[in-house]
């Protein structure tokens, strides 16, 4: 337009891209890659640690931070993460360059890969922790053979939570295959009319995935067998004949056949339970990591819960679970290239996977993720979800798939009778091929 | 028109701005606050009804123990009260340079800041920005964003009401020898009172509420604003909402302003209703 | 700028048209005419420059090119996040859902502010009261707001339970639930929270028009609604003008009720422009989320510019 604005916006632009520049060269030589844990000497204390976490952290995590603190001498400032929104808030503070000292964050491969561990995070494998997670070390925290993450939390288990009195009244034993499921939903609805047979929790935007993609492919993951034919292109999300096709066809019938409760396409994952627990409900798709809400519906009378709900392992053809690492306990130790506070993030990571770690089970009361310490009495649905998960369990198989965070909102189409199975299928696929485009570069 | 058509009008308009209070502000205000009192079992009902077991000391008292309730306070009056006051002072400085230069330079300048107020912020470069300057994660920095993002709207409604004023409203004071920041402060700003109270209501509103720039600019829970206890508190549970004590939270976050308000009521509302906004 | 307008304002310090004094100096003994005061502007400037421009334009550098958390490095790719975003079908939708839940708001909230003005313009006590009553929504944060209506809209929530109690049978509709609804719902929620300070606005508006021209109106046989129609609410644009802005900017940055209430959800039915940045930011790919920045501010000033020019144009002056 004139001379003054052209001069200014030439300025300006110079300025951009030599701040551009600059970020990304800072980007560059900040970070040491590559990077393996220093466990020598003695670790330092007095060291205030940044620890970004997430705030729907159980109170027995809140009690291991502050255990580490009385028995090092180190202060953990605690950066609170809104569980609501955590994977958005964590990768975008992340992407500005800020470095917790020690990062909660999921144990998904994809999730590690998005953070570029190989770069940024600190190589923990030679830590005495990761013998004693055994297999679990080969999935959670996991890249290239490296382990990242050490995860204290116990894993999320998906099966399937039934009404015990329900399925006495109507003589039924717990399914063991989607056909045996459809086939006590006949029954349920013949035999106890008032009792919706499953609820679903459409409102809540992640349940609907299990029953409709994460139970159904369990049997297919053994060894990561579905996911790494994903990955390597042998096989594609929307093969018309494939396992994903397959169990989106068998959960859209299950709603046509009238299986699910009138309003599952807004009820909320905190309804679900209250049926399941009432009896207003038969069965519920959902993972471990609920039992916590149910024990509080119940005024935490676990002995209520017990007796009043059970749970399964449910596949295709076959009582597999399938489980997934939680957000909710596994800690990562990014490069900061500030050692002393690396070796004592590392400290840290050794007292929660070591002298720490027998108390915090206790006081958890869950399946130990580690090796070496006694389970402790665990309530009868977590026993119950013990023996479902020593019967047969596999990796979920969306953990290393990039793009699947989309899944959620697709799942509650399909509920909703918006899409069908196969375009759900090629809109997953889609976004699937996107999603590995852009994180391979 | 007759007396009585003229008082039945009145009474006709109040019972028809009573009836629409209602639902429009008397029953989410009601809800809020009574539930705010109740047990968590008894608040997941979500009813309008008394009640029936007394948690409000328990619940208030959580939220400000774990809610993080006073340390979000703090900072929210330590970092919002010299942020609004810079962004008065200096947007209504500019605001004068504006209207009173035929400079390009500075209309550029002007049409850039008033641009700034429509235009969404870009975080990810913001927060570069602020790791060059060694800024990142302070409170200082965020302070600089908020005022750099929110000039705009004082400088758009100063400079206008500036440009109202006739050329030689300053030149009295000039030709009586006053330095131009003499005349600054004792003619322009004066003149600009009403102008700067309608800003500063804005201002005070929209920084005392921010939540998207604290999310990401404001490290550690030590810095953490209102409206991020508020957010971080209701999102902590894996149990699901516990309404009565989200809704004591809210309660708590509202206060401050609300109480400001009621206290300064008539010159808000005067300054609202005479002021400068569309002038 | 409406300059006219203001001059019937009782805060304006001085008249203006007012001759200039007979024993004024000689234009050459005057001192400089005008005052420069360059130098006020700088410090104001230099914040927004720094903190609005620079980031600004670099936000729009970064829509153009490949960047996620996967990888440090950043590569030129023009417009491929765009065509990956159209592909997906993410862009057009976001821009769907924004552009329903701006124009929502803006009718809502204007509908409202204006009526609430007409019916509380004089100053007296107990439309003070009213007044007052209706500008707290404005003051509590978006959030708050959020986590208030979503109680309110809940299935078995006060609205329900008034609509059962009126209708025949139960009525436990989930609001926020489902699609259209919800974004209905949450827009509206915008706006309630904003309707308080729009109907101030509108009085300060309406009170400017001056009294003559209304019993002019009056004189000539204009009943209360064509004054309305054609005397007040001509009036009224600069007071118009700002409400919209106002608005329109209001549901471009939206954000923070979207995350109290439906967090984007039911499926993609909330899912504004800025939520779904944000998705994008979730799941670590910045040069997309980026480039839906850049389509926001496009879109703005695509519709609030010319939108402005145009009803400043209408603004009649006095």
């Amino acid at each position: 337009m004139n001379g003054y604005r052209r001069r200014h916006g030439l300025l300006v632009g110079a300025l951009v891209i030599g701040l551009t520049a600059s970020a990304c060269a800072n980007g560059d030589d900040s970070a040491q890659s590559g990077k393996v844990a220093d466990t020598s000497g003695k670790a330092p204390t007095g060291v205030t640690l940044t620890l970004w976490h997430n705030t729907a952290d159980p109170t027995a995590l809140l009690d291991l931070y502050k255990a580490y603190e009385r028995k090092s001498g180190n202060t953990i400032d605690l950066v609170d993460i809104p569980a609501d929104s955590f994977p958005s808030t964590v990768q975008t503070k992340w992407a500005t360059g800020a470095r917790p000292d020690i990062l909660e964050w999921h144990g998904n491969q994809v999730d590690v890969l998005s953070l570029n561990a190989a770069k940024n995070m600190i190589d923990l494998s030679a830590l005495p922790f990761v013998k004693k997670e055994g297999t679990l070390a080969d999935v959670s925290g996991n890249v290239g053979g490296k382990v990242y993450a050490a995860t204290v939390g116990s894993l999320s288990v998906d099966g399937i939570f039934y009404n015990k009195q329900v399925f006495t009244e109507a003589g039924l034993q717990p399914p063991q295959t989607y056909a045996e499921l459809a086939a006590d939903c006949k029954t349920l609805k013949a035999k106890t009319p008032g009792v919706t047979p499953i609820f679903e929790a459409g409102g809540s935007q992640w349940p609907p995935q299990i029953l409709s993609a994460f139970d159904y492919l369990a049997e297919s993951n053994t060894d990561q067998a579905y996911n790494r034919s994903i990955l390597d292109g042998t096989a594609q999300l929307n093969d018309p004949n494939g396992p994903f096709v397959a169990g989106l066809k068998a959960y859209d019938s299950l709603r046509k056949a009238g299986c699910f409760n009138s309003d599952a396409n807004t009820a909320k994952w905190e309804d679900s339970f209250k049926a399941v627990l009432s009896g207003k409900a038969a069965m519920v798709a959902n993972n471990s990591d609920s039992i916590g809400l149910l024990n509080s519906d119940a005024d935490n009378d676990t002995a209520k819960v017990d007796a009043a709900v059970g749970f399964v392992g449910l596949s295709a053809t076959k009582p597999v679970t399938n489980y997934a690492p939680s957000p909710l306990g596994t800690y990562y130790v990014p490069s900061t290239g500030d050692s002393k506070k690396e070796r004592a993030a590392v400290d840290f990571i050794d007292y929660i996977t070591g002298a720490g770690y027998a108390d915090y089970i206790k006081e958890a009361k869950i399946i130990p993720t580690l090796s070496g310490t006694a389970t402790p009495q665990l309530q009868g649905l977590l026993q119950d979800v013990k023996s479902a998960y020593d019967k047969g369990a596999t990796l979920s198989f969306n953990s290393p798939l990039p793009g699947f965070s989309s899944f959620g909102a697709e799942a509650q189409k399909l509920l909703a009778g918006q899409e069908t199975p196969q375009q759900v299928a090629d809109k997953m696929q889609t976004y699937y091929t996107q999603a590995a485009a852009a994180a391979k570069q | 028109m007759s007396a009585i058509a003229l008082k039945t009008r009145g009474v006709v308009r109040y019972a028809c701005l009573t009836l629409f209070a209602i639902p429009w502000i008397l029953v989410p205000f009601w809800l809020l606050i009574v539930n705010s009192l109740k047990t968590q079992g008894d608040a997941s009902v979500l009813s309008m009804s008394w009640p029936e077991h007394w948690s409000a000391g328990a619940n208030y008292h959580t939220v400000i123990d774990k809610g993080s309730y006073l340390t979000g306070l703090r900072n929210s009056a330590l970092l919002a009260v010299p942020t609004i006051l810079a962004v008065l002072l200096l947007g209504s400085m500019a605001a004068w340079a504006y209207a009173r230069s035929d400079s390009r330079a500075l209309r550029f300048a002007y049409y850039t800041s008033a641009l700034s107020i429509v235009l969404p912020p870009a975080i990810i470069p913001t927060i570069y920005v602020l790791t060059q300057l060694g800024l990142n994660g302070s409170r200082l920095g965020y302070m600089l964003v908020i005022a750099g993002t929110r000039l705009g709207v004082v400088i758009f409604l100063a400079t206008g009401f500036v440009r109202t004023l006739p050329h030689d409203f300053e030149e009295a004071a000039q030709l009586d020898g006053a330095n131009k920041w003499q005349i600054y402060w004792r003619i322009v700003l004066p003149v600009l009172t009403p102008v700067l109270f309608t800003g500063a209501v804005m201002l005070i509103i929209s920084v005392w509420n921010d939540f998207y720039f604290a999310l990401f600019l404001l490290r550690g829970s030590q810095s953490a604003t209102l409206p991020l206890t508020l957010y971080s508190f209701a999102s902590s549970s894996t149990h699901g909402v516990s309404w009565n004590l989200v809704f004591a939270h809210v309660v708590l976050t509202s206060l401050p302003l609300v109480l400001v308000y009621l206290v300064l009521q008539r010159r808000v509302l005067a300054g609202l209703t005479e002021g400068g906004v569309t002038g | 700028m409406t300059s006219s307008l203001h001059d019937a304002s009782p805060t304006a310090a001085v008249p203006v048209g007012q001759p200039a004094p007979d024993d004024r100096p000689l234009a050459a003994n005057r001192p400089r005419r005008r005052l420069h005061p360059y130098a006020f502007a700088l410090p104001s400037i230099a914040l927004v420059l720094v903190f609005f421009v620079l980031p600004f334009l670099a936000n729009a550098f970064f829509a153009f090119v490949q960047w996620t958390g996967y990888s440090d490095t950043i590569t030129w790719t023009g417009l491929t996040n765009f065509k990956l975003l159209n592909q997906l079908g993410i862009l057009k939708h976001a821009i769907t859902v924004t552009a329903v839940y701006a124009i929502t708001a803006m009718a809502v909230q204007n509908t409202v502010g204006l009526a609430l003005a007409t019916a509380l313009q004089r100053s007296n006590r107990v439309n003070s009261l009213f007044r007052s009553l209706f500008f707290i929504p404005v003051l509590i944060s978006p959030l708050a707001a959020g986590y208030i209506w979503a109680a309110v809209l809940n299935a078995h929530g006060p609205l329900n339970a008034f609509l059962s109690a009126v209708l025949p049978g139960e009525f436990h509709y989930a609001w926020l639930g489902h699609d259209t609804t919800a974004l209905l719902a949450v827009a509206s929620i915008d706006a309630w929270k904003l309707s308080g300070l729009i109907t101030l606005v509108y009085i300060a508006g309406l009170n400017r028009i001056p009294e003559q021209l209304l019993q002019a109106a009056t004189l000539d046989g204009a009943g209360a609604v064509r004054r309305f129609w054609s005397v007040k609410l001509p009036l009224l644009a600069p007071a118009v003008t700002f409400n919209v802005v106002v608005s329109l900017v209001g549901a471009f940055s939206a954000l923070d009720v979207v995350f109290s209430t439906t967090a984007g959800g039911p499926g993609d039915a909330t899912t504004l422009l800025n939520v779904a940045v944000y998705t994008q930011y979730g799941q670590s790919f910045f040069g997309t989320a980026s480039a839906l920045g850049f389509v926001v501010t496009l879109m703005v000033i695509v519709t609030a510019v010319p939108l402005m020019s145009w009803l400043r144009r209408r603004e009649v002056p006095m």
